[in-house]
Order: structure tokens, then C-alpha cells, then sequence
């Protein structure tokens, strides 16, 4: 199911990477922005290339709140004896993280490039697997599938699917995110999984499933629940939402959702910047929005909350105090 | 019929927490550790070819966690005792320490590998926030070569992040 066995140059990283410097350095300046929108529009291995340095860009946010502190204490250990091998495998072990933003130029990519399966903005897929389950993609989701004689393993990189399964099979079932590994531990099953920055939400319909993070904590998630987890902690239970699986149908219910929570659902089904002011982010919303007319979702906004919805441009939208 | 994870474990669970122990001197870590080298197997399945074969494999996992568990635990005893010289009001939640301890760990890891300067270069100006000037300064090195060992420094990250997904770079 691989659209095509993409790999990256060695070549385009380092290009990205001066980018990526000159970027930092100069921001809007002579330029440069534009300079490096033609040189990101040109190919899609450039974009790909872009993704990681932004990854590289995120690994290290967290730290900046206590930058001085944290520089000064991973500069003083010095270079250490790991060998090439070793870093990639201490890697491998270490949660994928936190991914907290970088600022304004980050809208661009996320485009799970190489996964198996994944979908754009605005898209939604349904997909029948090799076991006879069936698995929805929302919008701006990336996740790769191995199934083979021991297992049926789901890797969510990102992105928010629905898994819906009725088939009797010996061998497990699992669904792993950067947060945590789902062991389905009960069927016919019906789950939703979000993942995004660090975080990931799971919403059990039917079925019950086993929850092991990152960091080893276990839970057993029943029908009927739903839980937040990252990888170092699980929340307490609360009942399903009618949210994490309403998208398949394009309609997005929320239940006192957060404002945040919604724009960002309605930022992936919408081509450009859709932002959202940081006093607005905690407002719960009430009603059903469409996701397949996002100004009419935003115009219904408009009318139900105290927001005002500001529009520099159709791909520049942001959404502000009344 | 038990899983071959089960089989797995019950066949070797008893002889890695011993090599565990013996590594840690410490029982509580050994069993985290024993937890975490099945999760990988779990994660990750292999065929084998026989018991050996299993038990040099699960062997090569908890030796490679037993280095990252030592590199965390020194780096979390400095981070701690840096947080403990600080007065008490403005100390961190866990929760946060635990995510920045988390972070800290995949940062060193990563960086392990880069020149002495390029990583000094790297740290003041993503981790500090210090301008590509004071930098220089510092370094006593020009401008541009810091622009240099900034490059150098995110194309490392880069590619060890392309890596990890297992995307081969030519």
C-alpha cells in the first residue's frame, strides 16, 4: 500500500538545514521567506526534508522555558563515547516527544510522507485492512500498517483514525502512538485514537482495550470510556465522546468542548492558517459543525460565541474576542 | 495457545533479571528494565532460530537499555541538584520536571556525537537563546562559522531523525 518507496538525499537535508538557519537568523527580512517558500514548492522531497528540521526545531522546545538551566547543564557533559549505532537505538527507546511549537513558519508540511496510509487537509479515507477490520483516517493523518504472522501492529504517527473491528484472529491486535502502545484486549471493538504533540486521546466505543505507556504505566480502558494519555501519565477515566467518532460523517459534535480543541480540529480540514486567540482557548462550545464547509462551521461560531472571525486573507483566518 | 510473547517471557524472564541485577545492583530498576526489553520484543517482533538466538537478542536490547538507563539517572541527578539550589517557592511542578528530564535525556543523546564547538553553538542559540554574535564572541570564532556549525549541527539531528524513521539517506 506504500505509495512509492521515497527516499531522501542526503543533499536536500543539508539544503533544508541552511534554510532552516537562514530562516532563524533573518526571518522576514530581504526576502527570504520568499526565497524559501520557491525552493520548499519546488519538490516534494524538499518539503519532506523540511518536516525534519522542524522536528529537530520541536525536540528542543521544551527546554527553552528553562534554557539557561538546561544549556549550560548538557553543555558542561561534554561529548560522550556512544557510538553511532547506540544513538540511533537510544533514540529508538526514547518517547518521540514533546512536540511543542516553534512559532509562525511551522503551518507548512506535516505531510506523514512516507507512511502508508495518510491523508491531506480536508480529507478523510476509509480503508478495509488485510484482517477484514475497517480503519477511518481524519484529516492531516499518517499511519503505518504491519501486519504479518505474529501480529497486527497500527502505528499512529499523527492524526486521529477509527478503528472498528468484529474479526476473531489469534493473532494481537496493536496501535501504537508516540505516546503509548494499545493492546486490543476484548471485540467486536469500535476505538478512536488522536495523536498530536505528545498527546494522544482514546475514545472506547466497544470492545476494551489495554493501555501501556511509554514509561510503562498500564490501564484497561472499558466501552463507554475514554481517557487522555502522553507518555509519562494516564488520566482518569470519563465518559466516550461523541466527538472522536462524529468526524467520519464530516460533522464535528462537541460536548463542552475547549475552543482550542475545535479550531484545531477545523484547522485540518481547511487549507492555510486558521489561529485562534490565546484568551479564546478555554471557551466551551456546545453544537455540531460541519467539517466539509469550514466557513459555514466558522459563521456558526460566530453566531454562538462572543468571537469575531478575522480574515487577512482566505488563507490567513484567525479567530478573535467580540 | 499462549502468545509468543507469553512463551517468550516465561522462557526468559528468569535468567535477564539476574544479568539485570547484576548490571544495576538494584532490583527495582532491574524489573523496569525487564519490563521495557519485552515491551521492545512486543513492539518489534523477530523470528528466531533458536533459544540461543532469542536469548543473544534480548540480551543486546537490555545491555543498550542498561547504557541509557546510566546516562538518564546521571543526568537527572544534575538536573535535580541544579533545580535544588533554587529556592523553594519557584520549584517546578513533577509533572514538568519529569517532561523536561524527558526531553534533556533525547537532546544529550542526539548531540552525543558533534564536535565539541557545533554542539556548544547549538545549545547556546536553540537552548539559551543567545544571538549568532555572543555566540562568536565566545566561541572566538567568526559569525559565519557559527552559522556554519549551526547548519552542521541541524543536519546531524536531521538525519538521525530521518533515521529513526527509517527512511535511508543517501
Amino acid at each position: 500500500m506504500r505509495a512509492a518507496q521515497e527516499k531522501l538525499s542526503h543533499a536536500s537535508l543539508e539544503h533544508a538545514a541552511q534554510w532552516y538557519v537562514r530562516l532563524l537568523e533573518e526571518g522576514d527580512q530581504h526576502g527570504v521567506r520568499e526565497q524559501w517558500q520557491s525552493w520548499f514548492d519546488q519538490h516534494a522531497e524538499h518539503q519532506a526534508a523540511w518536516r525534519y528540521m522542524e522536528r529537530v526545531g520541536e525536540r528542543f522546545a521544551p527546554l527553552r522555558s528553562e534554557g539557561e538551566r538546561a544549556g549550560r547543564l548538557l553543555r558542561e557533559r561534554g561529548p560522550a563515547r556512544l557510538g553511532r549505532r547506540q544513538t540511533v537505538k537510544s533514540l529508538l527507546v526514547l518517547a518521540m516527544g514533546s512536540m511543542a511549537g516553534l512559532g509562525g513558519w511551522q503551518v507548512a508540511s506535516r505531510n506523514g510522507w512516507t507512511a502508508d496510509l495518510h491523508t491531506g487537509t480536508g480529507e478523510n479515507r476509509e480503508v478495509a485492512l488485510a484482517d477484514g477490520s475497517t480503519l477511518w483516517l481524519g484529516a492531516q493523518t499518517a499511519v503505518d500498517t504491519r501486519f504479518d504472522a505474529r501480529q497486527r501492529l497500527l502505528d499512529l504517527r499523527f492524526g486521529e483514525v477509527l478503528l472498528q473491528s468484529t474479526v476473531q484472529d489469534r493473532r494481537p491486535l496493536l496501535m501504537e502512538t508516540g505516546a503509548g502502545l494499545l493492546q486490543v484486549a476484548a471485540t467486536p471493538l469500535r476505538i478512536a485514537l488522536r495523536y498530536a504533540e505528545g498527546k494522544a486521546r482514546l475514545n472506547v466505543y466497544q470492545g476494551q482495550v489495554e493501555l501501556f505507556t511509554r514509561t510503562g504505566t498500564r490501564a484497561l480502558i472499558e466501552a463507554g470510556q475514554r481517557v487522555d494519555f502522553t507518555a509519562l501519565a494516564v488520566s482518569p477515566a470519563a465518559p466516550a465522546q461523541v466527538a472522536g467518532e462524529s468526524w467520519v460523517r464530516k460533522r464535528l459534535s462537541a460536548e463542552a468542548m475547549p475552543l482550542a480543541d475545535l479550531i484545531e480540529a477545523l484547522g485540518r480540514y481547511r487549507p492555510g492558517h486558521l489561529g485562534l486567540h490565546p484568551q479564546l482557548a478555554g471557551l466551551a462550545v456546545m453544537g455540531t459543525f460541519p467539517l466539509d464547509d469550514t466557513d459555514h462551521a466558522l459563521r456558526l461560531l460566530e453566531a454562538a460565541l462572543p468571537v469575531r472571525v478575522k480574515r487577512m486573507t482566505d488563507w490567513w483566518v484567525t479567530v478573535e474576542p467580540a | 495457545m499462549p502468545s509468543p510473547a507469553q512463551t517468550l517471557y516465561v522462557r526468559h524472564s528468569p535468567w535477564l533479571l539476574l544479568f539485570l541485577r547484576r548490571r544495576l545492583g538494584n532490583g527495582w530498576d532491574a524489573a523496569d528494565l525487564l519490563h521495557d526489553t519485552f515491551l521492545r520484543v512486543l513492539r518489534r517482533p523477530v523470528e528466531f532460530d533458536s533459544q540461543t538466538g532469542e536469548r543473544s537478542y534480548l540480551a543486546t536490547i537490555a545491555k543498550g537499555l542498561c547504557i541509557d538507563h546510566w546516562r538518564r539517572a546521571q543526568l537527572e541527578k544534575a538536573w535535580r541538584e541544579s533545580l535544588a539550589a533554587q529556592p523553594e517557592a519557584t520549584q517546578p511542578s513533577a509533572e514538568h520536571t519529569a517532561l523536561l528530564i524527558e526531553t534533556l535525556v533525547e537532546v544529550d543523546a542526539m548531540l552525543a556525537r558533534l564536535p565539541a564547538k557545533v554542539r556548544e553553538a547549538f545549545l547556546m542559540a536553540q537552548v539559551e537563546g543567545i544571538t549568532y554574535g555572543v555566540i562568536a564572541e565566545r566561541l572566538e570564532v567568526s559569525e559565519r562559522m557559527v552559522k556554519k556549525y549551526m547548519a552542521q549541527a541541524f543536519l546531524h539531528c536531521a538525519v538521525l531523525e530521518a533515521e529513526l524513521d527509517g527512511l535511508l539517506v543517501e
